[in-house]
């Protein structure tokens, strides 16, 4: 098994359309406006995107949503540089330097560095996914039943560690979304499942309108929410203010100063967007945080420092590449939009795995080859653009609201042009919202949803296959050491949380 | 000022959310814990079984982190969170009715009687918003016509519901 170079050679030679090249710009374009806008999210404009998609070619489409995704995530840089609000929570730490440099009149310098590192750090998590993908894929040609389901445990233990330090709520959510997954019919034995009678659900909740809602209208109430006029003026004051930007590209000296750090800051990205569930918000963070560490001018991050923005730009794109090796590789979402892609390709009749390094392996190929020119694209549309990208904060919060309101409607509904959908939407809409305003982690309650299939019916088939007998899941090699894994992610942060609040107790007496 | 509590309502939501899924579970006779079918092996109702159950005593962990946890609150009912909350009622509101009428006009009307709560529901969302009349009659022509084009000239759905 293996991806062969004829393989290779069928999938680009089709990529070289003209219509995959418009919908790859298309959607370089959208994610740009998408991820500069403030509120708005590169997970929602994926699941927004999404149903659109499912109505052009595979490949027309997936060129659209990698464009959108690689360019959103670039983009949430511009508003952090120009106005200190992060466009995406990926972008979160360049607004720490970004934002300064805008101030000293070296704007420009920081969108350029904006663009050129985040499309280094995203060529370098491509490379890793086109180079590691394959290796991991031949890997899980021996995983049955058993290694699925401590796969899929492994996949929801994660929902522990991005719990954002409240475990309990974290658990309740991840168990919820499984309970929820069990809808429909069973996998096993065909019974159906808290349908009420209702045909729609005998196939389960449809995930991508618990997406779309989630992170559409939920996101949209929310913000609606915790509007603060006082802040609105003041963003508008801020976009009104144009300070000089000066040069947008590096000289040589520059690059060849901050490239060695960007591709290690990449690199690091790439490992931790493999990590189910930890997102560019995270690697960024963790990036920027170590090369401050291991600068030799520590004092300038946080107040300008070009390296540091160098550094989180890579970061947050390098994030993509690994997110999608642990999606393409074993059916596990890295994040969010990885998440939805998955519904995206269950759509398309593709099973994210080995299938598709062995049936869908042209696709794939093209899925990776998208991610390049994705790459490209925005880093010459970025280049191009970059002195009047800010103009495209001009847009206010309202405008945006209303159209993702009925953008969220329509697109849920194109999916299966069925009405239940659209109520489905609706129902992950006002959850989503509540889960925002109690502090509930959505990220737990997504993995439940998507794993909580694969979790129950390897479980139960690894049962079938061994007599009931539980032994398989420590027997088998792969099964164990994953089983291991899933028990030290568990504990970990409980034993953390339970000594953090001994010391806590011990210092107030 | 009054504030919404949070952990304690959130906990018994979950609580009554496991009893439901239990009860349903406990009420269908086919969702053993065990199958019927070969011996050792679960059946169609042991994660229901085991999950509900979590999902109660968990979300009675919370109740009690809530209650005991006094001044705990997520939200402060400010003048402007007030304000918010009004807008954000009057919109979830605005979408139900939309809802409901694109349901009920769909069958009788077909795709034209989408358009028009589209539009109609556009104009309701920018004035709700603050947006002037005619910001938001150029805003509804605009994107009516857009959902039009995309999806009803360039995708071929139509929205009769």
């Amino acid at each position: 098994m293996g991806i062969g170079l004829d393989v290779w050679a069928a999938g680009l030679s089709e990529l070289m359309k003209p219509s995959v090249i418009m919908f790859l710009f298309l959607g370089v374009l959208i994610g740009t406006m998408i991820g500069a806008l403030p509120g708005l999210s590169a997970t929602m404009g994926i699941a927004i995107m999404t149903p659109i998609t499912f109505w052009f070619d595979p490949t027309d489409g997936f060129a659209m949503l990698m464009g959108l995704w690689n360019a959103a995530i670039f983009a949430g840089g511009i508003t952090a540089i120009l106005i200190n609000t992060p466009g995406t929570p990926a972008s979160i730490t360049q607004s720490f330097d970004g934002y300064t440099l805008y101030k000293r009149g070296r704007g420009g310098l920081a969108l350029g560095i904006n663009v050129i590192f985040s499309a280094i750090g995203g060529l370098i998590s491509c490379a890793a996914l086109i180079l590691l993908a394959t290796p991991i894929a031949k890997f899980t040609v021996t995983f049955n039943s058993a290694e699925y389901f401590m796969l899929a445990l492994f996949g929801l233990s994660m929902m522990v560690a991005v719990s954002g330090g409240d475990v309990l709520k974290g658990l309740i959510l991840g168990l919820a979304g499984i309970l929820l997954s069990t809808i429909g019919l069973d996998p096993i034995l065909g019974i159906k499942r808290f349908t009420f009678g209702n045909v729609n659900l005998l196939a389960g909740i449809s995930f991508i309108p618990v997406m779309i809602g989630m992170f559409g209208i939920g996101e949209v109430m929310y913000q609606i929410f915790t509007r603060n006029r006082e802040q609105e003026k003041k963003d508008i004051e801020a976009r009104k203010v144009n300070l000089e930007l000066g040069k947008v590209l590096p000289d040589k000296k520059e690059m060849k100063e901050l490239l060695p750090r960007g591709i290690v800051s990449a690199m690091v990205a790439t490992v931790i967007g493999a990590i189910p569930a930890a997102g560019g918000d995270i690697a960024s963070i963790i990036c920027w945080g170590n090369a401050k560490k291991l600068s030799k001018h520590p004092e300038e991050y946080g107040d300008g420092s070009v390296e540091g923005l160098a550094v989180s730009s890579a970061a947050n794109n390098g994030v993509i590449g690994g997110a999608m090796t642990t999606m393409m590789t074993l059916g596990i979402p890295g994040d969010a939009v990885t998440a939805i892609l998955i519904g995206s390709l269950t759509m398309y009749g593709m099973q994210p795995g080995i299938k598709m390094f062995t049936e869908n392996a042209k696709f794939t190929t093209q899925i990776m080859a998208l991610m390049v020119l994705a790459n490209i694209a925005f880093l010459i549309l970025g280049l191009l653009t970059a002195k009047v990208s800010a103009k495209v904060l001009n847009v206010a919060q309202p405008t945006v609201w209303a159209a993702v309101t009925i953008l969220c409607v329509v697109g849920s509904y194109a999916l299966n042009n069925n009405f239940f959908d659209v109520l489905i939407m609706f129902a992950a809409a006002v959850l989503g919202f509540l889960f925002k305003v109690y502090h509930f982690p959505t990220g737990p309650f997504i993995l439940g949803i998507l794993l909580g299939g694969m979790l129950e019916s390897n479980m139960r088939r690894a049962l079938v296959m061994s007599n009931g007998s539980y032994a398989t899941f420590v027997t088998r090699p792969v099964s164990c050491v994953l089983l291991i894994l899933v028990l030290i992610t568990f504990l970990y942060p409980m034993i953390k949380a339970v000594r953090g609040k001994k010391k806590a107790g011990k210092s107030e007496k | 000022m009054k504030k919404l509590k949070a952990d304690t309502i959130a906990g018994l939501i979950c609580m009554a959310f496991g009893v439901f899924f239990l009860i349903m579970t406990a009420l269908n006779p086919q969702m053993a814990f065990v199958a019927t079918t070969s011996d050792g092996v679960p059946g169609g109702g042991f994660f229901p079984y085991i999950l509900s159950v979590a999902i109660i005593l968990m979300g009675g962990g919370l109740t009690v982190r809530g209650i005991k946890t006094e001044a705990e609150q997520y939200v402060d009912m400010t003048p402007e969170n007030k304000k918010n909350m009004k807008v954000l009622l009057l919109m979830v509101a605005g979408l139900v009715v939309f809802l409901i009428a694109w349901k009920l006009t769909a069958p009788h009307f077909g795709n034209n009687a989408f358009m028009a709560c589209v539009f109609l529901f556009e104009i309701y969302l920018n004035k709700l918003f603050e947006r002037s009349w005619k910001f938001a009659l150029i805003y509804a022509v605009i994107f009516t016509a857009f959902i039009y084009l995309v999806f009803n000239m360039g995708f071929s759905i139509l929205f009769n519901a």
